[in-house]
């Protein structure tokens, strides 16, 4: 739980995934991309198929903004660091490049970018979030699949299918408390 | 895995420096017999380690552009890296003072120089050794620790990694020591006898052979795990690990030194080619470790 310095409301966000929504258009990528710059042959969010309970859906697949970031914990130099309000986030200023947030994130949610010599990964839109905005992949969705959760608001929808186990995260078998949750037709 | 070959081969000359200050300890406590490989094994550690270090600093992004950066890096305790800042900030220069307290002096125009530092290392000579063998522990370890943490490579998350990290430094270590010593002491015209380290290099070799067989077989309990030995005993880097790690340095150099202590003895070249052997192992294994290792997450998204 935090306190934005902007609003002074208390935020604890999370991404809610409704797969049973999502048709595959790939339009939060492109936004992504578009939004943040994203360079070639890399990506920050993306579709991807991989087999639930027997079926393909599409997935929305990007940093899971873990409570217990392992990309956080071997940062030596503490540039990665997860905010109160639950983005994990790379201080440019701080960062030396080592890769090891890299090596070390299950998810494979982030890439090298070789131009500005620092590792990049979604970061939720956080200019865009801290302006009171909506995330540019949750804004962009064209089925309304894609929401931004805020746990620390009970009369959040998007929150309320979180905490009813609706919406549940992907792999947590790897301990690491992820922050995007999938809902996946039974 | 995005650690290409800088890394793997500053894991083998830290492992390989490590190793060097080891024997160099163990050589020392042989007497005057073993000199020329104390002062090998102490001279190597801290240029390779140092080179080593070197390869890590440019295979960095913005450290490298921007090298005040680097001070960062001894930030977060939490985070294994800064260990490692912090071990080899204190071991190279460590190895290269224990270097100095236990060789001879330079040609004199060099060694106006180091001369003092030299005097002072020399009377320090055994706290100097305890320092250095600690910090050569902890990095021949921690090299292991690095890659062992992070959950996101299951054949690499175990902690049978430091443990075959550490035995193949000293292995490895061991090999270059005895290398550079025999070289250096056959050049004052005296042939070193290397029936004891080719002794000592066996019962290495055997426990570093359990150790990567545990490793493995620990390993391949889970999916990508056994993806990641089958790459290696089977796919496309059988060739590698079966040449490379088992036979040159494994099997061949224990064979070597089997036949050299064998009475009625061998000549040592047999040693030598075993010790170079262990070499080209080691630094296999470490290329391999980085090739090998296959994402916890299998699939189209990764």
């Amino acid at each position: 739980m935090s306190t934005s310095t902007k609003t002074g409301v208390r935020h604890q966000y999370a991404l809610v995934v409704d797969t049973t929504k999502c048709i595959g258009c790939e339009a939060c990528s492109v936004a992504c991309r578009a939004e943040n710059e994203v360079p070639d042959g890399h990506w920050r969010s993306r579709i991807v198929p991989p087999t639930s309970g027997g079926k393909k859906v599409p997935m929305k697949w990007s940093c899971m903004h873990c409570a217990d970031a392992p990309c956080v914990q071997v940062c030596p130099t503490k540039a990665t660091y997860r905010r109160p309000d639950g983005i994990v986030v790379i201080d440019a200023d701080k960062c030396v490049g080592c890769k090891y947030c890299i090596v070390a994130c299950p998810y494979g949610a982030r890439y090298f970018d070789e131009k500005r010599g620092i590792p990049d990964k979604c970061d939720l839109c956080v200019d865009r979030v801290d302006a009171g905005l909506e995330p540019a992949c949750v804004q962009t969705c064209v089925g309304r699949a894609l929401a931004l959760a805020d746990l620390a608001d009970p009369k959040d929808k998007a929150a309320a299918r979180i905490r009813s186990g609706e919406a549940k995260p992907l792999h947590p078998e790897l301990g690491t408390k992820p922050s995007v949750y999938y809902v996946v037709r039974k | 895995m995005i650690w290409g070959w800088q890394i793997a081969w500053y894991l083998f000359l830290g492992g390989l420096g490590a190793g060097a200050t080891l024997t160099s300890l163990v050589a020392s406590r042989s007497g005057p017999r073993f000199a020329a490989i104390e002062r090998a094994g102490a001279t190597l550690a801290g240029p390779a380690v140092a080179f080593g270090t070197a390869l890590l600093v440019v295979d960095l992004g913005m450290g490298r552009r921007e090298p005040w950066r680097l001070v960062y890096l001894y930030l977060n305790w939490q985070s294994p890296m800064t260990w490692g800042t912090w071990i080899l900030t204190l071991f190279i220069p460590v190895a290269l003072l224990h270097a100095l307290a236990v060789t001879g002096t330079l040609a004199p125009r060099w060694e106006r120089f180091v001369a003092p530092v030299r005097r002072v290392c020399a009377q320090a000579r055994t706290a100097l050794k305890v320092v250095a063998g600690v910090l050569a522990l902890s990095t021949a370890i921690y090299t292991g620790v690095l890659l062992s943490v992070p959950p996101s490579f299951p054949l690499l998350n175990s902690r049978l990694l430091p443990v075959l990290f550490l035995v193949s430094a000293l292995s490895t270590g061991l090999s270059a020591a005895v290398l550079v010593g025999y070289v250096m002491a056959r050049r004052r015209g005296v042939e070193l006898d290397l029936h004891q380290w080719s002794r000592i290099h066996i019962g290495l070799l055997v426990v570093e052979f359990a150790a990567l067989l545990a490793w493995l077989g620990v390993g391949s309990a889970s999916q990508a795990g056994s993806s990641s030995v089958q790459l290696l005993v089977s796919g496309d880097l059988a060739p590698v690990f079966w040449l490379g790690v088992v036979v040159a340095g494994l099997v061949g150099p224990v064979l070597a030194f089997v036949f050299e202590t064998a009475p009625r003895g061998h000549s040592c070249r047999l040693a030598l080619a075993g010790e170079a052997g262990v070499l080209a192992g080691g630094l296999a294994l470490r290329y391999l470790v980085l090739l090998a290792a296959v994402p916890v997450l299998v699939g189209p998204a990764l």
